[in-house]
Order: C-alpha cells, then structure tokens, then sequence
C-alpha cells in the first residue's frame, strides 16, 4: 500500500497539480482559429456535405454510423437553414473561443457544434478532424479563458480580476498532452503491423500516389537509404513524441523533429490543417511560466509605442504545482505588474 | 486602467475532486484501450492463441464490443489513428462520370480530381478526395446511388432536359513498390444509376 502511494504521488502531482492557465490560454486562441479556418474552408461546399441536395443526406449519415447512440443536435435534421445555423453558430463560436469572449460557454457551444457537425457528415473527416474536435472538447472541459482573454481584459478593466491570472489545475493540460502521447504512440503501433514500415520503404507509396500530392519532393528521397531515413525516421519521431518528450532535457529537441516530420508531411502531401493543428498543440508540453517568458520575449521585439499599447502577461516566477493532495498553499506569485 | 483597484487573489484550498480525477485516469485509459491497433485477424478469430502483446490487443478489440463503446462514440470522443498503416496505400484511384440525357446526349462529369486541380483549390476541395476514398471500394457499393444522385444533380443544367442516366467510372493504378516498373492507369465503369425525374426535381426544390 505504501508503495503504491509512492508511486502514485507523483503521478498525482504531474496530473493533478496547479500552475498558471496561461498555456491553457494559448491552446484555446490555436485550437479556436484553425477550428475557425476550418469551417471557413469547407463552407463554400456547404450544400454538397451538409443538405439533402448533397453527397451525403442525412439518412445515409445514420446508416454510416450505425445503430449507436451518439450525441448530435443535428440528429433527424434535413433542413438546410438549421443546418446552417449551426454551421455559422460554430463560426461565431470559433472566433469567440479565439478572443476569448464569453468563453466558457463559447468553448462548450464550440464543442456541441463540432462533434454534431462531425456526426451528421463523418464521411468526409480526416485525422486532422479528429483532432480538433478532441480539442474543443478538452477546451470546453478546461478554465481557458483565465488568461490570454477578453473575459480577463474585462474583468482586469473592472478591477475583479488579480493582477496575476490565479492558478488552476491543470488536468486539463494534461489532458492534451496524454492525448498527444495516445496519437503518436498507437498511429507508430498500427504502422509496425506493416511490412513495408518494418523493412522500410514505407514512404514509397505516398510519394507516388498523384491524388494525395503537394509539392514536388526531390528524387534522391525515393532511393534506398532516403527511404529507410524517412520510414524508420517516421516511426522514431513519432514514438518519441509519445515517450521521451515527457523528459524535460530532450523535449525541445523531440518537438522540433515532430515539427520537422509533419513540415515534411505538409509540403508534399494534400492533408489540410493536420500538420498546423497537431504541432499546435505542443504548446501543451510548456507550463504556463515557459509560454509567459516566451511571450515576453516576442513583446520585447516590438518597438516601444507597440509595447506600450500590449498588456504584460505573467510575472517572473510563479508557484506550480504544489498544491496536490487538497493542501492549502500561500500565494507566491508576483502580484505588482499587470498581466492580460 | 491605474486607477482601478485591483482585486487580489484569493488564498484557497487548491484540491482536484476525488470524481475528477476518477474521470481523468478513467479517460486516459478509455483512449488509449480504444486506439490501440487489432491484433492479427487469426489471433481475432481464434484460430491462433495470442502472444505477447497480442492479449493487450485481444482484451482492446474485445472490450470495443461492450457498452464501454458508448463513452467514446456517443461522445464525440472515438479515435482511430491508423493513418498510413499497417500500410500505406497503393491505390490511386479518381473517379468520373458520364452522364447521359433524356434527349440522349451525354456529357462527361469529372469529379474534383485532386492531381488537376490549383494548390488553393486542392487545399480547400480535399474532403472530395477523403468521401472518394470512403465509399469508392465495393464494400461501400450501397452508397454509390447517393454518389451518383448528386453527380446528376450537378450535371442537370437545363430544365428541359434532366439527366437520364449515370455511369460512374473508376481511374485507377496500384503503385508498384521500388525498383518495379510502374503500371498504366486503367478504367472501368463500376456503377450504372437509372435517374428518378421526381427525385431530382424534389432536389432542386
């Protein structure tokens, strides 16, 4: 039993501990523009994903997806105007989670909006969906809106908001960082049932099917030994942003070849919005107090009339992560400068 | 803003529900069970005992046959990320249509075929490809009246002469592996749909 309670204990800190939402902050201003860009993309096909008129009504959406309940407030629709309400709602939603307006009910709207979105028309959704929707609804789960947003501006305009946005906890964050590890991890198992991954010349294929191409990549990568670097590559980075990039000294490096990997992926392969979404949410592996300094690093770039005119956004140092196990713990936190 | 008074941070008890944290160790399990790729189809079937990690694969596929399903798919939670694998695919596949009048003329429909078209056109018009992909082989041949109801559709341009009929056709090579010579592309006419003048006219509604 003590053993298990040592083993356990700093589990529960990593998982469960408190620290700054500025992260959380910047996740919701990601996941909601591209959420945003998303929809903008697919809206002029409107009426072929989403009607009656189009590829898919809605009774071949049912038989799709199978006899299972599923939570859907398009459920039984065919009326385009409803169709489209919801469609805009989840436009205006994106770029209220992006602003940080109302957020809390912004995030939830978002999140309806898009799973039922996803369950009228699963046909035509890729990896990249999946993840955003994954991420609306750990937004909706999580205080996003207590930094980096609107809601703080004003409430910070009004005087009842601390100088310093408060601590939460931060399972939320967790959440996204588990979820990211869930990816890499399975999507490296699923490839090592293949043979063509395992004997490494697994990115043969792609390179050479016309309708999934981009731009055009150089011919020395569909010889042998480019090959075998990019299909073994693939599957050490990906298993790596599963594992090693939880060890604090190798994560910047294994993020940057995650980002390496899906930059390659985006130049010469077709998939919108995946490599953009995915490597946003690295910003899950930095705690608030790192995405503060970098971001106070970005406002001393800016001319001094601009700095001016943007608020601070985190004090020097900040207390994390201490208050597991329902302790009551002091305010550390710099209290004398403002932060947005 | 410097006037204002500023509100200061409450000191309080920084504690994580008991039922939260159930939920959270709930979830990282639910996910990670539910992406868990299958084990081989023999080890599925029973016809061969599991080995190693192939149990953790068996108990997965398993348990994705019971109510748990219901927390992931009813949610919005489910997950599949089998993207290029086990194997990438092979088959490049584009599909057209001819689309034949009720005057008895016929005219050609090219579905967004993703190698022909602009970079931003390919951007915003690769869902086209993703549907293709989906309902494309045989076993989905129970949507290909929906496919080519919608191609009629889009093909119907004068009111007094509504497409009578719809011949998809298949594009297709299979890409060779390296060091193979690679194939030409070939054609065939999967799908012939009788088109329903009322249906249509209750589309264009």
């Amino acid at each position: 039993m003590r053993l298990l309670r040592t083993a356990w204990e700093p589990v529960d800190r990593w998982l469960f501990g408190w620290g700054s939402p500025v992260t959380l902050g910047l996740l919701r201003i990601l996941v909601g523009f591209w959420a945003f860009v998303n929809f903008a993309m697919i809206a002029p096909d409107f009426e072929a994903w989403f009607t009656e008129r189009g590829y898919v009504p809605w009774a071949l959406a049912e038989r799709w997806l199978g006899p299972d309940p599923r939570l859907d407030v398009l459920h039984g629709v065919t009326n385009p105007a409803l169709t489209a309400l919801v469609f805009g709602g989840c436009l205006a939603a994106a770029v209220l989670v992006t602003v940080g307006l109302w957020t809390r009910p912004a995030t939830i709207a978002l999140a309806l909006g898009v799973v039922s979105l996803h369950h009228r028309n699963p046909m035509i959704l890729h990896g990249g969906d999946t993840v955003l929707r994954l991420a609306v609804i750990y937004l909706a789960l999580a205080p996003c809106g207590r930094a980096l947003s609107l809601d703080r501006w004003i409430a910070l305009r009004k005087g009842k908001a601390p100088a310093v946005p408060e601590p939460v906890s931060l399972w939320p964050q967790r959440l996204f960082q588990v979820q990211l590890a869930v990816i890499y991890i399975t999507t490296a198992w699923n490839k090592w049932g293949g043979h063509t991954w395992r004997e490494g010349y697994a990115t043969w294929y792609p390179l050479h099917l016309r309708e999934f191409e981009r731009f055009p990549v150089p011919d020395v990568l569909l010889t042998t030994p480019f090959l075998q670097l990019t299909t073994w590559g693939t599957l050490a980075v990906q298993l790596s942003l599963g594992t090693l990039v939880f060890y604090r000294p190798l994560r910047k490096w294994v993020l940057l070849a995650g980002l390496a990997m899906h930059g390659f992926i985006e130049w010469a392969f077709n998939i919108p919005l995946f490599a953009f979404l995915i490597c946003s949410l690295y910003v899950a592996h930095y705690d608030g107090v790192e995405v503060s300094r970098w971001l106070e690093r970005r406002r001393r770039w800016l001319p001094a009339w601009r700095r001016r005119a943007v608020p601070r956004t985190e004090p020097r140092r900040e207390s994390m992560g201490d208050g597991v196990g329902g302790a009551v713990v002091e305010e550390k936190e710099e209290h004398a400068r403002s932060s947005f | 803003m410097k006037g204002l008074p500023r509100a200061e941070p409450k000191t309080r008890a920084r504690r994580v529900s008991p039922w939260v944290k159930a939920w959270v160790l709930f979830h990282i399990l639910a996910i990670a069970v539910w992406s868990l790729p299958l084990p081989p189809q023999t080890v599925l079937d029973g016809r061969a005992r599991p080995a190693g990690t192939e149990w953790l694969l068996l108990f997965a596929a398993r348990l994705k046959g019971t109510p748990f399903r219901y927390y992931l798919i009813s949610t919005g939670l489910w997950q599949y990320w089998d993207m290029f694998s086990p194997n990438p695919s092979d088959y490049d596949v584009w599909v057209d249509a001819i689309v034949t009048y009720s005057d008895g003329s016929r005219m050609r429909l090219v579905y967004p075929r993703m190698a022909e078209l602009s970079l931003g056109e390919k951007y915003l018009k690769e869902r086209y490809r993703k549907f293709l992909e989906r309902v494309e082989p045989n076993a989905y041949d129970w949507v290909w009246p929906w496919f080519a109801r919608r191609l009629a559709y889009e093909a119907w341009t004068d009111p007094r002469n509504p497409p009578a009929r719809v011949t998809l056709r298949r594009h297709w090579r299979i890409v060779q592996p390296p060091g193979r010579p690679q194939e030409p592309e070939r054609r065939f006419a999967f799908f012939e749909y009788v088109v329903d003048p009322d249906e249509l006219r209750r589309m264009a509604r």
